[in-house]
């Protein structure tokens, strides 16, 4: 797999567009993933996804090989994500529309599992990017400390406080929307 | 008494969390896309390996510099001794005159026609 990546590498840093064309869709599903839980919203994943992929192409006659091209790829992704910075009013909009929605809504025996899933992405949005970041790498995409605080560009123990720091304010955001329900 | 959430419960109920599903066409269009905001390939000109006009200018550059240098003054230095001879043999005007010149400049003869 990581072969027929490096293969496409070399292309592209030939000046082949097709050859990165053909790695967009390879990890086109990857980056999104990626960029959606980090922000949340469709729109957005997609700008970023996009802004990911041309910073790749960008960068890519820097990539030697040293790492995996998924790691590099995902790395570039994440900073991007890190960076984003544009409609900030209108993200913390959504969150605030969301929190009025989970708080008006009609008590329930059992919260459905959408509404719970909802729930855990708003209070997930509530983070600082960074602890999100961390969050994401760690939790949803299985990444040890050391790897995390890789592509992070910090320190191990740093990642290892933002998880902490995280997972409280998630667990107390969490419960808050747990008892509203009750 | 609440039971507080637990490191495992938050893990699922984060994990609970899908990314929203998108139409198949999406990921067809979606490289395609990419592919259109890369900034066009640069086109490496070659590189000219000679330029006439430069070669011109630096020819004609040198030639003056030559002639500002070397000839110019040898000229003028022939030129002077030249004025000079043709003076003092219009002092002598019923006489022969030999010109010659040789390695340390312009000399002449002067004999009695008779």
């Amino acid at each position: 797999m990581a072969d027929a990546d490096d293969d496409l590498v070399l292309q592209c840093q030939k000046g082949n567009a097709l050859a990165f064309e053909l790695l967009v869709r390879k990890h086109q599903q990857m980056v999104h993933a990626l960029t959606f839980r980090m922000t949340g919203s469709m729109a957005d994943a997609e700008d970023l996804a996009q802004e990911a992929f041309i910073r790749a192409h960008g960068q890519i006659q820097a990539f030697n090989g040293g790492a995996k091209f998924s790691t590099w790829l995902y790395s570039i992704a994440m900073h991007a994500c890190l960076n984003w910075r544009r409609d900030e009013a209108r993200r913390y909009q959504a969150y605030a529309n969301c929190a009025e929605e989970m708080g008006t809504r009609q008590p329930v025996a059992a919260v459905p599992e959408d509404e719970m899933a909802r729930q855990a992405q708003a209070a997930l949005m509530r983070l600082p990017s960074k602890q999100r970041a961390a969050v994401v790498l760690t939790i949803y995409d299985g990444l040890n400390h050391a790897e995390a605080a890789k592509i992070l560009r910090c320190s191990e123990t740093t990642v290892s406080w933002r998880v902490f720091a995280a997972k409280r304010k998630l667990k107390r955001l969490l419960s808050l929307n747990g008892k509203s329900h009750e | 008494m609440e039971k507080a959430m637990n490191d495992s419960e938050l893990e699922s109920r984060l994990k609970s969390v899908r990314v929203p599903r998108r139409a198949d066409e999406y990921w067809e269009d979606f490289p395609s896309r990419v592919r259109a905001q890369l900034p066009p390939p640069v086109v490496e000109r070659p590189q000219k390996a000679f330029l006439p006009q430069w070669a011109w200018a630096g020819g004609l550059a040198m030639a003056c510099l030559m002639f500002a240098l070397v000839i110019w003054p040898s000229l003028q230095i022939a030129l002077k001794d030249g004025r000079a001879i043709h003076r003092e043999l219009a002092q002598l005007p019923h006489h022969l005159h030999i010109l010659m010149a040789d390695e340390h400049g312009m000399h002449y003869l002067v004999a009695d026609q008779n």
